[in-house]
């Protein structure tokens, strides 16, 4: 206590007489720092520090013992006790100062660092509030763009569906006024039995046209149960030119050209929808160089196995896209279509569900020549099955959450 | 309108009733044969119904003869119906056009509306019989198009 009006020059100095009266003191002003010797009536230093040590409030209170028991054990004591320094008696004031001084800096140090880590981690939950928003927004995404594509589809496949049931209205109508005919005696059985034969064979052929559609459409939409699964890619590609062959009329030619391919590990559903989107870009690529009186339309899509890779190729002979677009076509909701027209989601979703199975798509255009997509795929994608294709951002959040943690 | 033309269109309106409805020629334009085939088969009776399969067979057909009604499907490939009825109109303006969906498409019906005059739109899932009505309005409006 000798020493207090020494450091008094530099620090706001309280002073206690024994170790109760401290710990009252210390309780009402919350020092920065504690000095305290070990030997005191009442209660030791090293009790002192244990009771600090125990206080919620006070528990960060940096304490420096000041003691005349210098054994090595006494200062391993004091330090378990929770004190941050042990300094034995007589000391130089001077070492005290530069301790306390370092201590108090450390202290300060502790507390900017606290802060700072607080703020970083409101800022990382910010973040993840944002990722999850991302992602649901990204769901949401996948899902209009399917939508889209399925409202685009739908008139076309109500029209496919809708004329071959007419034709079977038509030929029951049909029958029914043959057999009347034969029945009010104004024809004879066997006059009316080719007609009848006729009519029939029609309404046989307008079912297995509406099985047809229906069995495409099945085959399109089937969802694998675990998503991924071992496919032929050229069953999916069939069932979706199945599917868009209402699209085609009679100017867009189709040429398949499949080579020797090995099956691929993949989920052939996400895989249609990104066929569905090459291919209709294709097709609207045709109509519009054929709108300018063009008579073009022909879609090569070509599919072979190389080097345990997979190469799917859609090319077209339609409009091209221009040189100062060709790096934007991936990007989500960029479109050069009108409003309503088109989403600009085809492509962007493509880009992630080909990159989703390890593989790459790359788009080569040139102006009014055509326009070539090819997608490479891994036949055998390592770690396929801990990714969720349907959710390609999930990889990108894992990412994420490593490098800021 | 003068009380002259009042009774010319009283006694048009009587002669509606006893029509030749065959007297008419019509031509029915659609891309799918099975239907194509089997509403002919099924007009045969009441018109003089003729059918092409593809908008520029029935522009040929057009050319080479007066027809009274031109009923054309709106989804065809290449040219859609209504587009194909305007086409029609040029080259035959008297020609009443008839325009049959087999979906609701309001984007074609505006267009047909606007660019071509179309007189009646029929459903395609519409009974025979209602079709047939449409077709019989269709020649009444050519009749009386042409007597006035």
């Amino acid at each position: 206590m000798l020493h207090t009006h020494l450091l008094a020059s530099d620090y706001e100095v309280s002073t206690a007489r024994d170790g109760v009266e401290g710990l009252s003191l210390i309780r009402s002003v919350k020092p920065d720092l504690v000095l305290a010797d070990n030997i005191m009536p009442k209660k030791s230093g090293i009790e002192l520090v244990k009771d600090i040590r125990s206080d919620p409030e006070l528990q960060d209170t940096p304490v420096i013992i000041l003691s005349a028991l210098t054994e090595a054990n006494h200062k391993i004591q004091g330090l378990n006790a929770g004190a941050d320094d042990y300094l034995p008696k007589p000391f130089d004031l001077h070492e005290l100062k530069v301790r306390i001084h370092s201590l108090l800096l450390k202290k300060r140090y502790e507390r900017e660092l606290a802060e700072k880590n607080s703020l970083l981690e409101e800022a990382l939950e910010r973040q993840q509030t944002t990722l999850s928003e991302l992602k649901e927004a990204h769901a949401q995404l996948v899902h209009s763009s399917k939508l889209a594509a399925i409202g685009q589809l739908s008139a076309g496949i109500a029209h496919e569906v809708n004329n071959p049931a007419l034709s079977i209205s038509n030929t029951l109508e049909l029958l029914e006024r043959s057999l009347a005919k034969v029945s009010d005696g104004k024809a004879s059985f066997d006059e009316e039995l080719a007609s009848l034969m006729h009519f029939i064979g029609l309404a046989k052929t307008s079912v297995a046209r509406i099985r047809h559609i229906v069995e495409s459409l099945t085959k399109f939409s089937r969802k694998n149960r675990e998503g991924m699964g071992t496919v032929d890619v050229t069953d999916g590609i069939d069932s979706t030119l199945d599917i868009l062959n209402h699209q085609f009329g009679e100017t867009i030619h189709i040429h398949r050209h499949y080579g020797t391919h090995d099956p691929i590990e993949a989920d052939l559903q996400q895989l249609n929808q990104v066929f569905m989107n090459l291919i209709l870009n294709a097709v609207h690529a045709i109509q519009a160089k054929q709108q300018l009186g063009e008579s073009t339309g022909n879609i090569w899509i070509t599919v072979k196995s190389q080097d345990g890779d997979i190469t799917i190729s859609v090319r077209d002979d339609g409009m091209g896209i221009p040189h100062e677009v060709q790096d934007k076509i991936f990007d989500p909701f960029f479109t050069t279509k009108d409003v309503g027209q088109g989403s600009g989601l085809g492509l962007g979703i493509s880009y992630q569900i080909v990159e989703a199975h390890h593989g790459e798509i790359s788009c080569a255009s040139e102006e009014q020549i055509g326009t070539t997509f090819t997608i490479r795929l891994p036949c055998k994608a390592p770690l396929m099955d801990q990714h969720d294709p349907g959710d390609p951002i999930d990889n990108k959040a894992n990412d994420l959450g490593r490098s800021t943690s | 309108m003068t009380m002259k033309k009042m009774s010319e269109l009283n006694d048009l309106m009587f002669m509606l009733d006893d029509i030749d409805y065959k007297k008419y020629p019509i031509l029915l334009v659609d891309d799918d044969p099975t239907v194509l085939e089997t509403m002919l088969s099924l007009f045969a009776d009441s018109f003089s119904i003729e059918g092409a399969g593809s908008a520029d067979e029935a522009l040929e057909l057009i050319k080479t003869r007066d027809y009274a009604v031109c009923i054309s499907d709106q989804r065809m490939p290449n040219v859609n119906g209504a587009e194909f009825l305007s086409l029609a109109k040029m080259i035959s303006p008297t020609m009443i056009r008839v325009l049959i969906t087999g979906y609701t498409d309001l984007e074609a019906a505006i267009d047909a509306i606007n660019e071509c005059e179309i007189f009646r739109f029929i459903k395609k899932s519409a009974p025979t019989d209602e079709k047939e009505e449409r077709i019989k309005e269709a020649i009444h409006q050519y009749i009386i198009q042409s007597e006035l």
